[in-house]
């Protein structure tokens, strides 16, 4: 059966056509020639883009707006026209894949990183993007980037085994960058700032979560001490996990590559998922004991705090994931599966669909149970709120390996999910 | 070690052979408690215990080959000697680190497979399949400690 990504390969406005309104009850159809484009009863908006890789969104402004990489060179940069995403620019400067964007919402601007080792800085002006190049003295791929709180600086993770921060100079005119290196030993795959605009967390395929302190002399006043230490010379380590915290002989020495690393809405929690399908947290100040849940499921590759006790994460599971965190027991549990599969209505099967089963996929069945009735196709890259801020949050939006945009509203989600408790 | 002197229906309770050699391969970090039984028809009540104390303390931080080739030996004819029925319970006797260790050494027994051993450990698959979900495989994979 054609894929529906393949349909949207050979139509222009393809997005325009695959963009759904949120409708009701209708069961979907499991025909085995289903186009999503007749279809409609998904149970929350899909936006699927042509090879999506990368994601972020210009947050909060209206038109909403979104940049993604289309799993190639450049950026490109979607406008929202009602339910219609229209192409409106396209961001063309770096020689290898793209790997991380990031836009700041205050300053409109808009970072990328690539795998040729560079950076570059978008600013709009007079209506298109221009980029400055920024220097971050690797020698690997950049991974993930990521704008500080105060959008005054931005870190770079890379294969180099260190982050790059870099800020801009006045004098000079020049983005310059700074290393944080030690300890550590291989490549970063994560990265997220506390709110204090000095804190920086740091997931790594060294299987450490750790926190660093970015703190340019330059361009900000010394902080206040927070519940992850007080002392915050730039380059200093104030926490790395998998230390002594790992729990119970089957962890200890385990663990696995830290894909995702996020503070909540205060900076005094950190959460991270694990490569070994874990997700754990940390607390500043109690970062001796450190709180995993070995989950069931595939690895999860992103989360997000929704609440101060509450996460979402997603993976290669393909739905996101319901985490609560008890600050008073210390204990993360599992809170539910968030996506809820419409049930098909299992309608007569008529002889000849039979045969048709049995030759395409030697059951007779309509659907095993390997079709996913997820929303997403693929496994689930990135997640990130919409609205709401990490402590209210109403409105998240996951990406896929499947070019699908999801947008996920809690408060339907409550009310859809019994026994789902977002505290 | 423990040596426990319950005999139980034809269950002979012994020093296993290998006690003697393992005391001498202890790790200092792990220490190794082996409860070593002669299993004969088996006495379903001590081989929960049993289960349960070849699962203790794992050899997983010493590097000496032989004594995670005998840790395994000896799980091995633990789960073997399991009534197919009973497996299920043997493993929900587990907590969640138990399942996860359990899982390592299946797959540890699914590389050198003897005579009726696979069929076995499949079983056993199945049922810690359930209790662990495949989050209980990856963690078999990911761990950089083996048993």
């Amino acid at each position: 059966p054609l894929l529906p990504l393949q349909l949207s390969f050979s139509l222009p406005e393809l997005t325009l056509s695959l963009a759904f309104a949120l409708t009701g009850q209708s069961p979907r159809a499991e025909h085995p020639h289903l186009h999503l484009i007749r279809h409609l009863p998904l149970p929350l908006p899909i936006y699927l883009f042509p090879s999506l890789q990368l994601f972020t969104h210009s947050s909060l402004s209206s038109p909403q707006e979104i940049a993604l990489c289309p799993n190639n060179h450049e950026v490109h940069i979607y406008k929202k026209d009602g339910t219609k995403w229209t192409k409106i620019h396209e961001l063309k400067e770096h020689n290898g894949q793209v790997t991380g964007i990031d836009w700041a919402p205050d300053s409109n601007r808009i970072v990328t990183c690539g795998a040729d080792r560079n950076a570059y800085v978008w600013t709009l002006k007079e209506g298109t993007w221009k980029p400055t190049l920024v220097i971050l003295r690797i020698n690997r791929a950049a991974r993930c980037v990521k704008w500080s709180p105060r959008e005054n600086k931005f870190a770079v993770g890379s294969g180099s085994r260190l982050i790059s921060i870099c800020y801009f100079e006045q004098e000079n005119d020049w983005w310059v960058c700074k290393h944080i290196k030690k300890p550590i030993r291989s490549t970063i795959l994560s990265l997220d700032w506390h709110p204090n605009n000095v804190l920086l967390a740091a997931g790594s395929c060294d299987f450490k979560c750790r926190v660093f302190s970015a703190y340019i002399k330059e361009v900000e006043e010394k902080p206040g001490p927070t519940p992850w230490g007080s002392k915050m010379p730039f380059g200093e380590m104030l926490f790395e996990s998998g230390g002594s915290g790992a729990a119970g002989p089957a962890s200890a020495g385990g663990g696995g590559w830290v894909h995702s690393v996020c503070f909540s809405h205060s900076g005094n929690r950190l959460a991270w998922t694990s490569h070994d399908s874990t997700v754990s947290v940390a607390e500043g100040g109690k970062t001796g004991t450190v709180n995993s849940l070995s989950s069931e499921t595939l690895p999860l590759l992103c989360v997000t705090f929704i609440t101060e006790n509450s996460l979402v994460a997603a993976g290669h599971d393909c739905y996101p994931v319901l985490f609560v965190y008890d600050g008073a027991k210390a204990s993360l549990t599992f809170g539910g599966k968030l996506d809820v599969p419409k049930q098909t209505a299992q309608k007569g099967i008529s002889a000849r669909e039979r045969f048709q089963n049995l030759d395409r996929r030697a059951s007779e069945t309509q659907s095993t149970e390997k079709d996913l009735n997820t929303l997403h196709k693929n496994s689930i890259s990135e997640i990130s709120v919409l609205e709401g801020g990490r402590n209210q949050c109403t409105k998240f939006c996951t990406t896929g390996m499947d070019g699908g945009m999801g947008i996920w509203d809690v408060k339907t989600l409550e009310s859809e999910m019994k026994n789902l408790k977002i505290v | 070690m423990v040596i426990n002197t319950q005999s139980c229906d034809g269950l002979m309770l012994g020093l296993c052979d290998i006690f003697g050699a393992c005391s001498r391969y202890c790790d200092t970090g792990g220490g190794l408690l082996l409860c070593c039984w002669f299993l004969n028809p088996p006495c379903t009540g001590n081989l929960m215990e049993a289960l349960q104390a070849v699962l203790k303390n794992p050899p997983i931080n010493t590097k000496n080959q032989n004594v995670k080739d005998r840790a395994e030996g000896l799980v091995l004819k633990v789960l073997s000697a399991f009534k197919s029925s009973d497996i299920e319970k043997g493993v929900q006797s587990l907590d969640k680190n138990g399942v996860d260790l359990l899982m390592k050494y299946i797959y540890k027994g699914f590389e050198r497979p003897s005579e009726n051993s696979s069929a076995v450990l499949l079983q056993w698959h199945e049922k810690a399949l359930a209790a662990g979900g495949v989050g209980s495989i990856v963690r078999v994979l990911t761990a950089r400690k083996t048993v």
